[in-house]
């Protein structure tokens, strides 16, 4: 059963029936917000590594040396994260070439099939086809990412949202979609489980990209099975879960991101308002992709100070400052800068609070 | 030209097998065979000029073009151009020619497939042609119809960062009315300074038949009313007969805007998603299904739906080639106004297998015609 937006909103405001609120007084708790920033997505492949995986594709490099490049340019990326002062370091995911593939080629009951539009993008996956119930050996993330550097950081896993994943993918076996994303997020959970009793990693939180819950209006079952989603990954893993979405505006999730179960919601700032945010009920933690992933303008922080400010004004206990989605929309000098906007962002509000 | 079933190029090839080989020994013998095989003038000379390594760039560009044009016209296509031989990519051939556009790098499309993006941060307008010299010596040399394809607008824009409309928004729009607004704008923006001149050249210096390949089209469905228009008004006082090809797209998001566009022809892919099968039961060419969509929505326009598969090294019976023709024709209720071509161009396909795809493609119209001709 879901919640009323009027039931959810903080500080006792209600509803005026236009979804704006104007007879509510916002208490500043300023002093109390806390700013975090982290990535939350990919980082670009240079145009080196690309070559050379197509050079692999055409048997011409091995997966060694495919895997030898990639590391290196990997340990690049978690070192200018720590440089910037990034609270949970994440792994660029070089080696991955869509959301799905590196789950959707090893786990039992998947195979991959042909190239699907990635939402509004120029830019495709590999339709994940469910032949089977799922299944794993586990390994996959260990093999997928580059473990040994995140070893000693506050680490951020960024995951598909399994209903993403089941609502993009084709379906040929005789199981409701819902209940195939639970099983799905069982599976992701023992991945993060067995990456962490392998590798020793400390995952403090994990994140799932969740592009297609705002992509449209979800039913109520569809949003039900989002949320035990969550819930199967939060205790599946012991950890934080972060419901990232993009692409579309959150309102579209209005009427159930609230009870989500997430400990913290993300949401694109280019194309969701602070009032949209605000009708949605959350409080506690949100997650602000302020820096546009598919543009290459670089944020400056005084465009982005007033949606901050009222995002404090709110009374959000922490804000995560964080990019839209994947940064390999961009090439990876205008990632870089993108990244250090990040920071930027955050010294100029903790500068003009003081 | 062939009254029913016309046969059509859609665009590119690969580069020409001599010029992919440049610098080894192949080479010349590459130039050799093709040069024969194709009936190439004076392609003697471009092979002792690639085994004496006394040739130019800029000349192996222009045989590269030649042996394009010859390419489709010995596979006996009625409508013909040079495989887009001078092009380095469709997107960046355009842009790398356009005032405000820069190009930043090299961002995935799809696994470890790039193209070079840029990033408009003016007002774009349209520094030098980019087709007008290569149609001119297509012209010049083509023994059959031309078509010139032109990268249109709409892909321009989506396959670009917009640094510089999105600012000029005010920010009490709301995000979503921001982008609606810049984007309107920067499409615009193109139609008049970019694609236009373009045009407008091209039909003075004699073009009469032009693509304007779209293939990001549906990529943002409730814009495709918004291209309608600015397409109608890039096309508007051009003499020429103009075909749209949009690819590997969901075509039901064209509807019904598609209807009240000023284009001739429609040219779209089919075949990929068509079963291998001859015959003419909706079961065998589900493929063509999206046929229907012209029909009900009453579009004028003839339709070219891909017959063959550029995405495969499979060549189509000439029989399924003319099956696929028949039951298009049978859809639209109208033979004439189904055209022969490929699903796009065959720029993944080695030489050997375009031709050989080419070839079925023109066989298959023909069967397909003897079943209206009676003979």
């Amino acid at each position: 059963m879901r919640n009323a937006v009027h039931e959810l909103i903080p500080d006792g405001r209600r509803e005026n029936g236009d979804g704006v609120f104007r007879t509510v007084k916002l208490h500043g708790k300023k002093d109390m917000t806390e700013l975090v920033v982290h990535v939350s997505g990919a980082l670009p492949r240079s145009e080196e590594l690309f070559a050379l995986r197509r050079r692999h594709a055409r048997g011409r490099a091995t997966w060694e040396d495919v895997r030898g490049a990639a590391r290196e340019e990997s340990s690049g990326w978690v070192r200018f994260q720590k440089e910037l002062g990034f609270d949970l370091i994440a792994d660029p995911m070089l080696l991955w070439h869509d959301h799905f593939r590196p789950f959707a080629e090893r786990w039992s009951g998947v195979e991959v099939n042909g190239l699907a539009r990635w939402f509004d993008n120029n830019v495709f996956y590999r339709v994940p086809v469910f032949k089977g119930r799922p299944g794993s050996r586990g390994g996959v993330l260990r093999d997928y990412l580059f473990p040994e550097q995140l070893v000693g950081c506050r680490v951020k896993l960024i995951l598909p949202e399994p209903f993403t994943m089941v609502a993009l993918s084709e379906r040929r076996v005789e199981v409701d979609p819902g209940e195939l994303a639970v099983e799905v997020a069982r599976l992701l959970a023992f991945e993060v489980r067995q990456l962490v009793r392998e590798t020793g990693v400390s995952v403090e939180m994990v994140q799932l990209s969740a592009p297609y819950v705002v992509s449209r209006r979800l039913g109520d079952r569809e949003a039900e099975a989002v949320s035990e989603s969550v819930r199967a990954l939060r205790e599946g893993t012991g950890t934080r879960v972060q419901l990232h979405t993009f692409f579309y505006p959150l309102s579209n999730a209005s009427d159930w991101i609230a009870d989500s179960g997430a400990d913290v919601v993300g949401f694109d700032a280019t194309v969701t308002s602070a009032e949209e945010v605000l009708s949605t009920g959350l409080r506690g933690e949100i997650a602000v992709g302020i820096v546009d992933s598919r543009s290459s303008r670089v944020e400056r922080p005084d465009e982005v100070m007033g949606l901050l400010g009222r995002l404090v004004e709110a009374g959000f206990s922490r804000i995560h400052l964080t990019t839209t989605t994947d940064l390999d929309y961009v090439p990876p000098q205008v990632a870089r800068a993108k990244l250090e906007a990040l920071r930027e962002i955050r010294a100029a509000y903790s500068g003009r609070r003081r | 030209m062939s009254e029913l079933f016309r046969t059509q190029e859609v665009g590119s090839l690969s580069r020409a097998p001599f010029a992919k080989k440049l610098g080894s020994p192949e080479s010349a013998e590459e130039a050799l065979y093709w040069g024969k095989l194709l009936r190439v003038e004076g392609h003697e000379e471009l092979y002792n000029a690639l085994r004496s390594g006394s040739i130019t760039q800029e000349q192996l560009i222009d045989w590269a073009s030649l042996y394009g044009i010859r390419f489709h016209e010995a596979a006996g296509l009625d409508v013909v151009y040079d495989g887009e031989q001078r092009r380095v990519e469709m997107y960046e051939h355009l842009i790398s020619r356009v005032e405000n556009a820069v190009i930043l790098g090299r961002v995935k499309v799809w696994d470890a497939e790039t193209y070079r993006k840029a990033a408009i941060v003016g007002v774009p307008r349209l520094r030098e042609h980019a087709y007008l010299d290569e149609f001119l010596f297509v012209k010049s040399k083509a023994r059959r119809e031309v078509k010139v394809p032109v990268t249109g607008p709409y892909t321009l824009m989506d396959w670009s960062y917009d640094e510089f409309y999105i600012q000029r928004q005010a920010v009490s729009l709301g995000p979503l009315e921001r982008r609606r607004r810049a984007r309107e704008e920067l499409l615009y923006d193109l139609v008049e300074n970019v694609i236009r001149p373009e045009l407008r050249a091209l039909v003075d210096a004699g073009a009469r038949r032009i693509q304007i390949d779209e293939p990001a089209l549906t990529t943002k469905p409730d814009e495709v009313r918004l291209y309608v228009d600015a397409f109608n008004e890039m096309v508007k006082g051009l003499g020429a007969t103009f075909t749209l090809h949009v690819c590997y797209s969901d075509y039901s998001k064209l509807f019904p805007h598609i209807a009240e566009m000023k284009v001739h022809e429609f040219s779209i892919e089919c075949a990929n998603r068509d079963t291998l099968s001859p015959g003419l039961s909706e079961e065998m060419r589900k493929g063509y299904s999206v046929l229907k969509l012209f029909r009900e929505h009453s579009v004028k326009a003839k339709v070219a739906p891909g017959v063959t598969d550029v995405h495969t090294d499979f060549i189509e019976p000439p029989e399924l080639v003319r099956d696929r023709l028949l039951y298009a024709a049978k859809l639209l209720d109208d033979p004439a106004q189904v055209i022969a071509c490929h699903d796009c161009g065959l720029r993944t396909r080695r030489w050997e297998v375009a031709f050989e795809k080419e070839r079925v493609l023109v066989k298959g119209a023909m069967l397909a015609r003897r079943e209206f001709s009676g003979s």
